[in-house]
């Protein structure tokens, strides 16, 4: 099968389940945030209306999270860099 | 060599922090550098969930939307940049720079203003001061 933006979901979802383990944790509204992002990204790739990167362009989640994140080796922005990555890896040519 | 491979390098990171950290930079790529002396650099934010953070910048913007998109605040996350908030930085901090990377829609966040890491926002030698508000125009993303 060949890759498509699909590939995304098993990474949103695991992401999405890290983020739960965090929820009540020091950064809880915000990790709040990153859920409802999360949620709404799946929604967009389930009904096929994320673009592609363009240019190297990420989901911008990285750079959200690390922003704020306690540590930087957190498994929180670990699991939204997989995300990002496999998004520019799927990149238009 | 082939498309993805040459994908591939183009997103090598040559940038001295974690990948997941460096993309955030256009071309994945930033310098290094310890500085000799303090230094100001800024910050754009609206609220006390976005006032502090680790991504500062050394560019000056007088409205809303120039920030939200030379600095790609995606508006996701709620930052509507209505503020200057001046960062000094001490002697000795570490810093890392580059350009802001683009981010999806990126005729809305193409980035391309500078950007200034640090690794910890919670060093007690950093001072934050409040800086002007900027001028406010509604920010308008029509694509998804």
């Amino acid at each position: 099968m060949a890759p498509s933006l699909h590939d995304l979901l098993p990474l949103i979802d695991g992401a999405l389940a890290v983020a739960d383990r965090h929820r009540h944790g020091a950064d809880g509204d915000r990790v709040t945030q990153l859920i409802g992002i999360l949620e709404g990204l799946r929604s967009q790739v389930q009904a096929g209306t994320l673009q592609p990167s363009v240019g190297g362009a990420s989901l911008g989640l990285s750079r959200g999270v690390a922003d704020w994140v306690g540590q930087l080796d957190s498994p929180l922005l670990h699991a939204v860099a997989a995300i990002e990555a496999r998004y520019q890896q799927l990149a238009q040519g | 060599m082939s498309s993805r491979s040459a994908q591939a390098q183009e997103l090598a990171p040559n940038c001295p922090l974690p990948v997941a950290i460096a993309t955030t930079f256009a071309n994945a790529t930033c310098t290094k550098s310890t500085l000799p002396a303090a230094q100001t650099f800024y910050r754009y934010f609206h609220s006390s969930q976005n006032r502090y953070g680790r991504y500062l910048t050394t560019d000056r913007f007088s409205t809303n939307v120039e920030a939200i998109s030379k600095l790609a605040l995606h508006q996701d996350w709620g930052n509507r940049a209505e503020q200057e908030l001046k960062v000094t930085l001490p002697a000795g901090t570490v810093v890392y720079q580059g350009v802001v990377g683009p981010q999806t829609p990126v005729a809305c966040y193409p980035g391309g203003g500078q950007q200034t890491f640090i690794e910890t926002s919670k060093d007690p030698a950093i001072v934050w001061t409040d800086g002007p508000r900027l001028k406010l125009y509604t920010f308008q993303c029509s694509q998804p």
